[in-house]
């Protein structure tokens, strides 16, 4: 809040509780003590039930259960730039902390004509290759996701694919553009001070961890690919 | 002993008088509590970013606005107490300044407690609103289902927030009733501080609000309401008996 609009906050209750206060006047006239007591008790009722009724409220519904990750030493950051020079092997891909495989399709291929194309412009992603040992005719295309957070939790689940589509020996891949709205409780500033944050620190929000998109494709042997403008990373057999 | 088995026992009384006198109060509490779980609804904090495919809004949610907003009644519920209606309503009672102060921290307490209580709870309020209001699918898990600690230790740490709170509103009103230009002069002594030397008011906060022992914590509210409660009697022992 800047330094104007706190002034004028504080003010506009100011003056709400002001005539908060007036109406009280004109609702005391007819109200004894009694009265106001009853209603202060049932007022304090009426929150300690709901209370209970938070409680007993079916957990069915909620469409982000939230997972602390539990990927050992991965760290909160872009795991698509910090590792990806060290991605050289499949085995090396595969045990990439964090990634979370959210797509695989496999494509029937002609093997007289084995040349691929990307559409322009495919977006944030890293596309590597793996030749398989023999001519299966099949390509599978595998997409992965790296870590999204927000906060301390990991949100990756929740990011769709890419679209991957394969027609007239062209694979193409769209990003699919997504809007995620995340509703999250956050504790009162009263408990909050109790786990070390700073009552005021509203900076454990929103991660730099993106998630970006990485793709598998896994060819046959004798086929070649057409790279257009994009840049591929061959994987080496272990 | 018998002085002040005396003072005690006049004081008791006259904090059942002023309870009655006073039950007022929660009216303007719960309007103003209904108030802030209306501002809650649209969350304390938001956020968003966006990628070339990503766009992501996230909203907090707490019951922050709900517990701000009752730290603001309490504060000008104390600084009511110190009025000149109020002081003249005392002299009908068989009184003497102690015995009225002693009354009104009594009071203010009763009003902590139920204040402190009500806040807490407010939140849940605002969950089963969520809950049954909103896209659940949007909604994060986290944080709903209450937590019987959480909750008691909630309350507690609010209570006695509000203590301080209003052992400073409750100065506030005695300073005011030895001059009237505190009005104006306390605001500005904080705001001339927050310009000058905004690392004092850090710091101050820092005492309190950075605090991760609820013990420590406990024990310094405690300990600053009382200096500040002592200070007002003592500040108000030096007025003249009907101002």
């Amino acid at each position: 809040m800047s330094i104007i609009g706190l002034p004028i906050a504080v003010v506009i209750l100011v003056i709400v509780i002001m005539l908060a206060s007036k109406l009280v006047t004109i609702v005391v006239t007819f109200m004894s003590w009694r009265k106001s007591a009853i209603i202060a008790g049932v007022y304090l009722l009426g929150l300690i039930l709901s209370v209970v009724i938070a409680a007993v409220l079916p957990n069915n519904g909620f469409g982000l259960m939230e997972r602390s990750h539990t990927g050992g030493s991965i760290q909160k950051g872009d795991v698509w730039v910090t590792t990806y020079p060290s991605i050289r092997t499949q085995k090396d891909f595969e045990s990439q902390p964090g990634l979370y495989l959210n797509s695989r399709q496999t494509f029937k291929i002609d093997q007289g004509t084995v040349k691929l194309g990307f559409a322009p412009n495919p977006g944030h992603f890293q596309i590597y290759v793996e030749q398989k040992e023999t001519d299966d005719g099949k390509i599978d295309v595998l997409t992965y996701s790296t870590p999204f957070y927000v906060g301390d939790i990991d949100y990756t689940k929740l990011l769709q694919p890419p679209k991957v589509t394969f027609q007239d020996g062209l694979l193409v891949i769209e990003p699919v553009r997504q809007t995620l709205t995340l509703k999250l409780f956050k504790t009162n500033f009263t408990l909050s001070q109790f786990e070390g944050k700073n009552a005021v620190n509203l900076q454990n929000g929103l991660s730099s961890s993106f998630g970006w998109s990485d793709v598998l494709l896994r060819v046959p042997k004798s086929t070649e690919i057409d790279k257009g403008q994009n840049y591929l990373q061959y994987l080496d057999k272990d | 002993m018998s002085l002040s088995n005396n003072v005690l026992s006049v004081a008791s009384r006259q904090y059942v008088y002023k309870l009655k006198a006073n039950t007022s109060g929660v009216y303007s509490l719960i309007f103003i509590q209904v108030l802030a779980l209306l501002f809650s609804l649209s969350g304390i904090q938001s956020m968003s970013s966006a990628s070339d495919t990503l766009i992501v809004n996230v909203k907090y949610y707490s019951g922050d606005i709900m517990i701000a907003f009752t730290f603001i009644w309490i504060f000008f519920m104390a600084l009511r107490l110190t009025s000149i209606n109020y002081r003249t309503m005392d002299f009908t009672l068989v009184t003497n300044r102690l015995s009225s102060h002693l009354s009104n921290v009594g009071l203010l307490l009763t009003a902590i407690v139920f204040g402190g209580i009500s806040s807490s709870l407010m939140g849940f309020v605002l969950k089963i609103i969520m809950y049954f209001a909103f896209d659940r699918s949007q909604i994060g898990v986290n944080g709903f289902y209450p937590v019987v600690s959480n909750i008691l230790l909630g309350i507690i740490t609010t209570g006695l927030y509000m203590t301080l709170i209003a052992s400073m509103g409750y100065l506030l009103g005695i300073l005011i009733q030895i001059h009237v230009l505190f009005v104006v002069l306390y605001p500005s002594a904080l705001f001339g501080l927050a310009r000058v030397n905004p690392q004092v008011l850090k710091l101050s906060y820092d005492f309190f609000a950075s605090e991760t022992s609820p013990l420590i914590f406990a024990i310094r509210i405690i300990l600053s309401s009382l200096i500040l409660f002592s200070l007002s009697c003592l500040l108000s022992n030096r007025m003249e008996v009907r101002k």
